[in-house]
């Protein structure tokens, strides 16, 4: 028996060289804890560690995990959701996870099953998602628990990993978001609450059980403590999902997945309703204190990087269009708005346009802004705004003088097939 | 049950017929209409919906003063339970049955449609559709009770038949529109949120 | 208290505009976009138009 010694970098991926079998797990960070004792002082503790790190969320909303967990104290027995869905073509996160750390994942799930009494978790995964899959299968099936976890498989889809679509879709098979106008609310499945979490916030939380608020803390900065999974694509050398601590600069990430290729043109953080940051953002820190500064969030964990020659309205343009796609046509806002701006945008990437043209897409930002049941209108809106603001310049280019040379080289988005049923 | 006749009474049933067919009729064209988003430059939209809404209203009032006076008058014996529940008239027994089934169908979409705001509106909705069941039944019961008719005098198959035209009109643009436009006003949405629905679960 | 709209349940019929042009107007698509806070004054016909529209996509709610 090996002892157990607290992982000082990497943490979620401290077993990467030993396989991701539970055998290894165990041997590498040993027993889960448990908070399943009789009185709700199990419950007590645990909430007392989410608090004490304090261990925010990894889906991109940022709320806290205890935010969650206080939402529901009156309720007893939640299902316990785990979101594996990555509706983010540039994330693969889920991916690595159910590669490298599944029992992690599963870890955190069933200690807060236990600790709330909780007899069920799903694990949701996109139903095109075989590798995702085939990790949690495996790493099911080497666990002899009481508590049932099963694999779910809604649609694939931009908007099926939000909140209120999954549980939709656990509750009555429609993988469509809700109108929730009260956030945070509360979301059930047949009778029962459910509380949702991303995958790797389940990872954390395992380790953070087994070696504490102190140890969480001993990484990363006083705002956002601890590590956390950025996905890198775009125009580095080695695209992939890195183990990334808080507080550390985008240049060193751009360096730890192998440095640029074409030179450093911005980036998109965040996901596909995240925001741009420009050419000289290197040296911005990666944390949620920083971020926000910049007018940026993590989301779940993404960063694209643009080679410095390629236009940043052309790839704007192709990310819009790949969102209007994604809508799932409840709201009209939504419907109708997104291929209006994705329009606009095309006629000022492509086409010699004037004033007129400009001011209409910032009408439509503000007609689209806020007017979804879920965020996926919010998200393209804010995407096209930090676009507008962080590449002022290279718009006012293309009203000046029409389309730049850059427009039809090849984008370095990962734009999958938009999927038509 | 006190025995009251007098050919008033019987007027009183024949008029308040005709004039809630008339009603029913422009209620269900209005209801169309509303559905259908038809409207004029001049006329606003939600006046179609608060007409049809009120005609539907007024239209009940009449046929309900049609069933009450047919109950009140002595001369036929149909009495009140006959009012409600559909087969209980010795006098006519199924053309009688074919009025009491439209009158309880329009009640309900009537109620359902004043508590809209406390049900569910799929429940509504689906309930609402019970008019175009009442509809082919009412007209039947027009066609076979309606004492005019049968006595040669075509004047009331006449408005019969311009109320049954007219609204099949209505519900033929209806179709015709909703063909059109899926749903929504301006262009058919890109895709359908059917679409998301699991092949199976 | 405000008028909210359910995107979700919202087929554009526009009726809430019509009768309410000083609280709501609608965008290039025939959807409504809620342009003010419900006062005291106005809640008669927020109430109104909560009733008037035809998928019952309007409700007010009191923060």
């Amino acid at each position: 028996m090996t002892t157990i010694t607290a992982p000082t970098f990497p943490r979620l991926f401290a077993g990467i060289d030993v396989g991701p079998s539970y055998r290894a797990h165990l041997n590498r960070f040993g027993d889960r804890p448990t908070f399943n004792d009789r009185k709700a002082e199990g419950l007590r503790t645990l909430h007392q560690l989410l608090d004490d790190a304090p261990l925010i969320g990894r889906g991109g909303g940022g709320i806290a995990a205890s935010l969650k967990l206080a939402f529901l104290s009156t309720s007893t027995k939640p299902v316990i959701v785990v979101n594996a869905m990555e509706g983010e073509p540039a994330s693969s996160k889920g991916v690595a996870l159910a590669m490298v750390a599944p029992h992690l994942v599963l870890d955190g799930a069933l200690m807060l099953a236990e600790a709330l009494k909780s007899s069920q978790i799903i694990i949701a995964i996109a139903d095109d998602d075989t590798r995702t899959t085939q990790g949690f299968q495996r790493a099911i099936g080497e666990r002899r628990e009481s508590i049932s976890m099963e694999i779910s498989h809604p649609p694939a889809h931009y908007v099926t990993g939000e909140e209120s679509a999954l549980v939709h879709w656990l509750d009555e098979g429609s993988a469509l978001p809700t109108f929730r106008p009260i956030k945070p609310s509360f979301v059930k499945i047949g009778r029962r609450a459910a509380l949702v979490h991303n995958l790797e916030t389940l990872a954390h939380l395992a380790l953070l059980a087994r070696f504490g608020a102190g140890w969480y803390r001993s990484r990363g900065t006083s705002s956002s403590p601890g590590t956390t999974l950025i996905t890198v694509s775009g125009a580095v050398q080695s695209p992939s999902t890195y183990e990334w601590t808080f507080g550390r600069t985008l240049g060193e990430l751009i360096e730890q997945a192998g440095g640029l290729v074409e030179g450093f043109g911005g980036a998109l953080i965040g996901g596909y309703g995240g925001t741009w940051v420009g050419g000289n953002a290197l040296s911005l820190p990666i944390d949620h204190a920083s971020l926000r500064s910049a007018g940026a969030t993590l989301g779940p964990g993404i960063v694209v990087v643009l080679p410095k020659a390629s236009c940043p309205v052309a790839e704007v343009t192709r990310v819009v269009e790949w969102m209007a796609n994604e809508s799932v046509g409840q709201c009209g806002p939504c419907v109708y708005g997104l291929p209006a701006l994705a329009k606009d945008l095309r006629t000022l990437g492509w086409s010699r346009s004037t004033r007129n043209q400009f001011d209409r897409l910032l009408h439509h930002l503000t007609e689209v802004d806020g007017r979804g049941a879920c965020r996926h209108p919010d998200g393209v809106v804010r995407l096209i705004r930090s676009c507008l603001s962080v590449f002022s310049a290279h718009f006012d280019e293309h009203l000046r003088s029409g389309p730049c040379a850059a427009v039809n080289a090849p984008t370095v988005m990962v734009l999958p097939k938009n999927r038509r049923r | 049950m006190i025995a009251v006749t007098s050919p008033w009474l019987w007027y009183g049933t024949r008029a308040t017929a005709v004039v809630g067919l008339v009603l029913l009729t422009a209620s269900a064209i209005l209801g169309i209409f509303t559905n259908a988003r038809l409207g004029w430059k001049l006329w606003p939209r939600w006046a179609t919906q608060e007409l049809h809404r009120r005609s539907s209203i007024l239209a009940l009032v009449f046929i309900t003063t049609h069933v009450a006076t047919t109950v009140f008058d002595s001369y036929v014996p149909v009495h009140l339970t006959s009012a409600v529940l559909p087969g209980t008239s010795p006098y006519e027994r199924w053309s009688v049955s074919l009025g009491t089934v439209a009158f309880d169908l329009l009640l309900t979409v009537l109620i359902s449609s004043l508590l809209r705001n406390r049900i569910k509106i799929e429940w509504w909705r689906a309930l609402h559709y019970l008019t175009y069941l009442a509809a082919p039944i009412a007209v039947l019961h027009v066609i076979l009770l309606g004492t005019d008719a049968k006595k040669g005098s075509h004047w009331l198959l006449l408005v019969l038949a311009i109320c049954v035209a007219s609204a099949a009109a209505a519900f033929v643009l209806r179709i015709l529109r909703s063909l059109k436009l899926r749903g929504h006003t301006t262009a058919p949405p890109q895709r359908s949120p059917e679409r998301l629905r699991p092949r199976s679960r | 208290m405000r008028l909210v709209v359910n995107p979700i349940a919202c087929d554009a019929f526009g009726y809430c505009a019509e009768l309410a042009p000083e609280l709501i107007h609608l965008d290039e698509w025939g959807y409504p976009v809620i342009d003010r806070e419900v006062t005291r004054g106005l809640l008669p016909l927020a109430e109104e138009i909560v009733a008037a529209c035809p998928r019952r996509a309007l409700s007010i709610r009191n923060d």
